[in-house]
This record gives structure tokens, sequence and C-alpha cells, in this order.
């Protein structure tokens, strides 16, 4: 099942009956017309043309869905491998998406989920592992060292520094604040579709949003 | 104009787009906002933060997620499309489905033994050098280690304080264990294929004088 790795965030409501409680969502999209569309060409058992017309639902949605995971993650490699996973299991789950519904909720849910399924298996390694030296981080220093036409280092160095204070501060939220907090703020999702995608009341939506908002100002201080 | 002054989470769900509360209200805040000053300055303040934060994370993940990179992300799921990649399963080799899941089951139960077996095995150990050392008292080697004991290691003990001694006496001392080596009986038995390798002093020999 789908649904199968949700944990407290999302609880024990399946997928397809999150959004019939939701009949105000908006109406399913050119999207979930593709998405449609592939899942009518494997039921034909055309399964070539269900790949491309999902290649082209996967070029519509990856830099969304890349962006969502890299705040759930803060680790490109692991965020890849987050969206990848999350495409791979909506098309071969395909067959339990419902035409009359937004895919991008449905899309959402189960990368959401995959996010967090990481999230505690990066904890639970953390727990047992010394971290090696980040290699990526190596490269990044290589290049950053090279000159280029860009922000001076000096403002790199800040930018670099505010960013890592509030991911940091992002990071200290609890997990349904956090979750809230960056569809709501990064992604633009409305209430509704935060409710529609966790599964949570739309005021309760509301309330984690403001208390995230207020907790990160605390964090912050000046600079939000 | 609303009689009071808007709080700031009305003012963060006016910036977040809350539709929880009726249009009459949202309308009311933005009323309000156009004709008070200081309720203005104080949403600027609440969002420009915020906004900046938006802004700021989506460049963050475009600088991440380039267009080649999300390319290749894309040939990445396609590629485990064709290969049909469900994610990672076990395959049951050599033995059947039914034994590898029994012995999946198992798993935990061989474990705890194996660490209570470990742990009494340290326990044992460690009792055994608690009781040695209060008592004080050492071992007796049996007759069988006594005797290695005087082969093995009684020779070595000998050759090594000769290699204290002067040098003309450590020279002597190790040629007479050398002629004592040959002479021993299993030596001997490998004399005639000594006498046919050819020596590296003869062969040595041979050389100068062909020079």
């Amino acid at each position: 099942m789908l649904n199968a790795t949700a944990d407290a965030l999302l609880p024990d409501v399946p997928v397809e009956t999150v959004a019939v409680s939701l009949p105000d969502l908006p109406r399913p999209d050119e999207d979930s017309r593709i998405a449609a569309e592939v899942k009518a060409y494997i039921r034909d058992g055309n399964l070539a043309a269900a790949r491309d017309r999902f290649g082209a639902l996967v070029g519509r949605q990856q830099r969304r869905a890349s962006r969502i995971a890299y705040h759930f993650l803060r680790d490109a490699a692991d965020a890849d491998e987050a969206v990848q996973d999350s495409f791979v299991k909506v098309f071969s789950h395909i067959e339990s998406f419902r035409e009359d519904l937004p895919f991008e909720v449905w899309f959402t849910r189960i990368l959401i989920n995959g996010c967090l399924d990481r999230q505690k298996a990066r904890r639970r390694r953390a727990r047992w592992i010394v971290p090696a030296p980040d290699r990526e981080q190596g490269e990044r220093a290589w290049v950053e060292s090279v000159p280029a036409r860009g922000p001076s280092p000096e403002e790199s160095l800040l930018l670099r520094e505010r960013r890592t204070q509030i991911a940091s501060a992002v990071g200290k939220l609890p997990e349904r604040q956090r979750t809230v907090f960056l569809l709501c703020h990064y992604d633009g999702c409305s209430s509704r579709e935060v409710s529609a995608i966790t599964g949570l009341n739309e005021s309760t939506v509301r309330v984690h949003l403001f208390r995230a908002v207020r907790k990160l100002r605390s964090l912050l201080g000046g600079s939000l | 104009m609303e009689r009071f002054h808007p709080a700031d989470d009305r003012l963060i769900a006016l910036y977040f787009g809350d539709e929880g509360a009726g249009a009459d209200e949202r309308r009311a805040v933005r009323q309000h906002l156009h004709g008070c000053e200081s309720c203005t300055w104080r949403f600027t303040e609440l969002t420009a933060p915020l906004e900046r934060l938006r802004q700021d994370a989506a460049s963050e993940a475009d600088e991440v997620f380039t267009p080649a990179r999300l390319d290749a992300q894309r040939a990445r799921i396609l590629d485990r499309l064709d290969q049909g990649s469900h994610g990672s399963r076990l395959i049951p080799f050599p033995a059947s489905r039914a034994r590898l899941d029994r012995s999946v089951v198992r798993r935990p139960i061989t474990r705890w033994v194996a660490a209570a077996a470990a742990a009494g095995l340290l326990l044992g150990v460690m009792a055994g050098r608690v009781l040695e050392f209060g008592t004080g008292r050492t071992v007796a080697p049996t007759p069988v280690v006594r005797e290695a004991r005087d082969t093995l290691i009684a020779p070595r003990l000998v050759s090594n304080s000769l290699m204290t001694a002067a040098g003309a006496e450590y020279d002597e001392a190790m040629i007479s264990e050398i002629e004592q080596a040959v002479q021993s009986q299993r030596i001997a038995a490998l004399s005639a294929l000594d006498q046919m390798t050819p020596h590296v002093r003869q062969e040595a020999v041979v050389a100068r004088v062909m020079r």
C-alpha cells in the first residue's frame, strides 16, 4: 500500500479517502490528466506509451519535488534519491490514483512520506555511525575557491552562513510544524492543500503554521 | 476600518492567503491595512523577511538542482522504470523461500543466544582472572609444557646470550652449532641432495676464474 510508510504526521488515512473529505480542492489539472493517461496505458498493457507520458509528468513535477525534498532533507544526494523513489513509487502504484483528484496532492503526500522515512533512517544511522567527511562539501569548497563572476567571497560566505542558520532553525521545528511551514511557505500550498497532503485538519494546519513562524522568529531574531 | 488592530497572526494569515477566515473578515483586515499606517508597517515588518526567506530558499534549491541535474534525475527515473525497479528485495539463494523466511524469523533468537554465550565467556574469563589475582597463586606447568619450554625456548636464550659475548666466542659457538646441526641424522639424509645442488660459494669462485 502506498501509505504503508506513513508516520504520525500522516495517520492511518488512506490516500484515496483524504481528498474525498475535501471537495473544495482545486479541480484536477493538466498533471492529473497526464496521470490518468498513464494509468489508462498501463491498464491497456501499453507500457512504452505509459513510460513516455510519465516522463512528461516527471518533467513537470520534478523541480518542485526536488525543492521540497531538498528543504526537508538538506542534502542534495538524499533529496535526489527521495524524488526518484517517489516517482518510481507513483508509477508502480498509479492504479490507485483517482483521476478526479489533483495529482499534485497525491504525489506530494508520497514524496513527504519518503522524506520523513529518510530523515528517520538518517537519525538512526547518526546514532551508530560516525559521519565521514562530506565529499560533496569538499568538491563545493574547491569549486568555490575558483574565481568566478558571481558574488564576492564575503557575500557568498554571509549567504551561506545565513542559509545554514535558517536551515538549522527550520530543523529545530517539531516535525508537523516543519512540514506545514515548508509546504505553505516554500511550496506555496494553501492550508487546504496542506490539509489534504498531511491528513491534518485545516485549522490544525493554520495553528502549526503560526507556531512555526513564531518559533522561527524567536530562533532567528533579527533575521526574520 | 476595523475597530481593533489585527493581531500578528491575522496579518501572517493574510500573507499566507488564509482561506480559513471568512471573506468578510479578510476584506476588513485589508481595508484596515489601507487606512492604518502602523499596521501596514507591522505587516511589512512581519512578512518581508518571510518573503526574503522564501525567495532565498527557492534560489538555494535551484542552485543545487540545475537543469542538467534535473535532466539526469529524469533519465535515472526512466531507467529505473525500464528495469522494473520496485526497490531492493531479498533473493532466496540457495535456500528456498520458506527456509529463508524461517531463518529470518529465528534470527533474533540466535542473536540472543550468541550474545548470551559471549557474555558468559567474558564473565568466566574475568572471574578466573579475579580469582587468580586474589589468591596470588600461579599455575604449575605440566610436564609436556615444561619439556616444550626447555627444548624450544632455551636454545634461543643461549643464542641470545651468545650474541652479547665477545665476537670470537660468538663465531665459534655459532660454527659449532652449525656443525652439530649438519651432523644430525635428519640433515645427513639430505646431504646427497646438497651435493647435487650448486652452491653459491662455488659458483662465485667459478665466475671469478672465468673472468
